[in-house]
């Protein structure tokens, strides 16, 4: 049975709104899709039924990761508490992270790489508010711009995966977390669906503290060739009680 | 905990108290990943012990709030490093200047206090953004621009203030310049108003700028002798119409009469929007085009017109000229803009075209014509800052690419101011491509072209790339500081830089033994005597900093 899912496109650019739907072979209900680009195109269009259950598969296995750390309960393993998870439609690996988003039930927003209507039109009123998580897969240069535009809100990156492809098909993630949060995104990855399973080990929000430690490790790329250079981030507020 | 230098641990205690009786404890800011947010990301001492970093923030939501900040810093000798909001990457971001400063964090402060239409104007607060002030006149529905800088993140105040530049017409592109009338808190909590603002119950504070008597209004740009809490800027009315046009011209000397001409055709307000020049030869683009090359890569080129830039001096080789000459590759192609009524800028262009007609082989060309208002889905199609509208775009380059292989961890902007001549420019480039050869610092590929935020000089940009490797960054500053030195000699000085390098480059002011820089530490010492605020900003020390070297 299809389910119907709700999309919400920018026809041409970044000021109009139409309404679409988006088919899926899956039972999962999405979010929405918020495209925040200019390229005219239908959301449609960057995420298709194949990457979505392609997603689905990956982040239902990197989701079958448990810690086996005492006092970590399912619920804060599989909880969230994000606003919305960002990616950039011109890379399919920013993509296939999108669409493991969106298999997770979370409002996904599309850039083409500028933040200019990313920021005006959602994350600055969402950030005012003091509150509202935000992740994505993007080119370190839209991050270094999110990551600045954060901070005029108090808000910080807590957790960032750099992913940089060599030649062939090496990958490697250099990770900046905390310990356990680490522990999760370096633990059970299934080298092809590198993508998928960094969306589900980020976007399930590790414990935060100011002990941030880098660790670097390599998986084969997979078909995700054009993932030269891109970052995994996750953004966050003020930790609560400081505020 | 971290601690300002020169001040105990217990006084820093009760200063932070204090502190958090004024503005709230949830507006004082003490911890390690609060405090990372005021880290300079485009630091060249980036992760190393002499990376300028803040014992503390405070971020105030009201003059009355500053001046009393400035009292408890008074009492206690904190040091204050004041932001507004901390944007200007490449030049410091919010770092202080004399690390263990408290950041001074004025975003809070993010009120438009007025638009005026019919007199085009505004009075902001500093934590008004470019966004910010954009979406207000938007909102209304208000027939005025706004002149921003590219990216336009940072905010109104903060950008004047460190004489930023823009991208509309001449009148406004200068932000110290198109400002009119300011509020400050100086040093001993005192709220001053300047030009007409000094009479109470002023009419005419954002109308007229200089009031009566000495006009002040500049100490407190790229300075420390105050904090600026309101400031006035004149806005420019939405134009009718804008036409982009281009002037091509085909050999290497012609840059000399292109930009005599430029300097005319401007001055005499035939053109008034911002020019911007690119060399298609050299495969070097216009400012406006920068975002495009960014995103989808700089246009083809053929395998013999590459071939042929690697045997080019100075941007020059005859047989690179005489490549141009036969494919209809123009050397110098110089973009004009012209906003107004649609048969006053088409008068304008056909007298532009009258004038540049003077060089051999001039060929021009109609690139837009546009109506206002626009409809916002198209202002994409444009570089957007040259319509008055603040974009982020800038950063939308595409990851790791052929034009881009290895992207940067941030820049440093080198920027001697030149004059507006074509000899100038190549000058400059003869100069400065040859000491960072020696220096060993990629600055220069075939040539460099200047921007023209300015109506009577050129801003020759260079970004000296900050990287992951400390020794790097280390070269790199050393050789940044030989070039500013190098510049200085030809009689050539820096418009604005990063806090580590304001020493080097106020040293080349130097005339007369130094007499700018002594007056400003007399001033310092006259208005400031605690050294309270912002110390070593602009190399603007107090006596008792000045005194330990």
């Amino acid at each position: 049975m299809a389910a119907q899912h709700e999309v919400i496109g920018i026809a041409s650019a970044k000021f109009t709104r139409e309404q679409t739907t988006l088919h899926s072979g899956s039972n999962a209900r999405l979010g929405p899709v918020v495209s925040c680009d200019s390229s005219g195109s239908d959301v449609g269009e960057s995420m298709n039924r194949r990457e979505f259950v392609a997603a689905s598969s990956a982040v239902a296995a990197a989701l079958a990761y448990r810690p086996s750390r005492a006092g970590t309960s399912a619920e804060s393993r599989v909880s969230f508490d994000l606003s919305g998870v960002v990616f950039d439609r011109r890379f399919a690996a920013s993509r296939a992270f999108g669409t493991a988003a969106l298999s997770l039930n979370q409002r996904v927003y599309a850039i083409d790489g500028d933040v200019t209507a990313l920021w005006t039109e959602h994350l600055d009123p969402l950030w005012r508010s003091g509150r509202g998580a935000v992740a994505g897969m993007t080119t370190p240069a839209s991050f270094a711009c999110l990551e600045q535009l954060a901070a005029q809100h108090w808000f910080r990156v807590i957790g960032q995966v750099e992913h940089r492809t060599d030649e062939g098909e090496v990958v490697s993630h250099r990770i900046k977390a905390e310990p356990d949060w680490q522990e999760r995104l370096c633990t059970g990855l299934q080298p092809p669906a590198w993508p998928q399973h960094f969306a589900a080990a980020l976007l399930l929000r590790g414990r935060r503290g100011v002990a941030k430690r880098e660790v670097q490790f390599s998986s084969t790329g997979g078909s995700w060739r054009d993932a030269a250079h891109l970052t995994s981030w996750y953004i966050a507020s003020r930790p609560e009680g400081e505020i | 905990m971290r601690v300002p230098p020169n001040v105990s641990a217990e006084a820093y205690g009760k200063a932070l108290l204090e502190f958090a009786q004024v503005v709230g404890k949830e507006w004082v800011f003490t911890s390690d990943e609060d405090l990372d947010l005021y880290r300079d990301a485009y630091s060249p001492y980036l992760n190393e012990p002499e990376e300028r970093i803040a014992s503390g923030a405070l971020a105030p939501s009201s003059t009355e709030q500053v001046q009393q900040i400035v009292r408890i810093a008074n009492k206690y000798r904190i040091p204050l490093y004041t932001i507004s909001t901390g944007k200007n990457l490449g030049y410091g971001g919010s770092a202080p200047a004399y690390s263990g400063s408290v950041v001074l964090d004025l975003k809070r402060m993010n009120r438009v206090l007025e638009v005026d239409e019919v007199n085009a104007y505004a009075l902001v607060e500093p934590g008004v953004s470019y966004f910010d002030l954009y979406k207000y006149i938007r909102e209304r529905k208000l027939k005025v621009w706004i002149d921003c800088p590219d990216p336009g993140w940072g905010g109104v105040i903060g950008n004047a203030l460190d004489r930023g530049g823009g991208y509309t017409t001449a009148n406004y592109r200068n932000h110290f310049d198109s400002h009119c009338g300011m509020e400050i808190v100086l040093p001993d909590g005192e709220l001053l108003r300047t030009g007409m603002g000094a009479i109470p119950n002023s009419k005419t504070w954002q109308q007229y700028k200089s009031g009566c008597g000495p006009w002040i209004d500049g100490i407190f740009s790229q300075s420390n002798y105050g904090i600026v809490t309101k400031m006035g800027f004149w806005l420019m009315p939405e134009p009718e119409a804008y036409l982009r046009c281009t002037v091509s011209v085909p050999r290497y000397q012609d840059l000399i009469p292109l930009v005599e001409i430029l300097n005319y055709v401007e001055n005499s307000r035939i053109t008034s929007g911002f020019p911007d020049i690119e060399s298609p030869l050299l495969g070097y683009p216009a400012i406006g085009q920068l975002q495009l090359w960014n995103e989808n890569g700089p246009p083809a080129m053929r395998q013999d017109h590459a071939q042929l830039l690697k045997g080019v001096r100075i941007g020059y080789s005859p047989e690179l000229e005489g490549y141009g000459m036969r494919t209809g590759i123009p050397y110098w192609r110089l973009w004009l803009s012209f906003h107004g009524p649609q048969e006053v800028i088409e008068a304008q262009w056909r007298a532009a075209q009258r004038h540049f007609a003077r060089i051999a082989d001039a060929k021009f060309e109609v690139r837009d014509q546009v109506r206002f208002p626009l409809d916002p889905a198209k202002v994409t199609a444009y570089h957007e800052p040259e319509l008055g509208v603040p974009s982020l775009r800038v950063f939308s380059i595409g990851a790791r690419t052929p034009w881009n292989p290895t992207p940067s961890k941030g820049h440093m902007w080198f920027s001697p101011i030149i004059p507006r001549s074509g000899e100038a420019i190549i000058e400059a480039n003869k100069v400065f491509s040859e000491a960072a050869s020696t220096l060993g610092m990629p600055l220069f590929n075939t040539f460099t072209l200047p921007a023209c935020f300015w109506e009577r000089c050129f801003a020759f940009i260079l970004a000296t790339p900050v990287t992951e490797d400390p020794k790097t960054n280390q070269r790199y500053r050393e050789g940044f500081k030989k070039l500013i030195a190098i510049g200085g000699q030809h009689g050539w000085g820096e418009y604005r830089t990063a806090p580590v390098f304001q020493q080097s480059v106020m040293d080349v002011y130097s005339y007369n033994n130094h007499a700018l820089q002594r007056f400003h530490a007399t001033l310092k010492d006259a208005i400031d005597p605690n050294g309270i605020l912002s110390a070593g900003r602009y190399a603007i020390w107090p006596k008792h900093l000045r005194e330990r070297g």
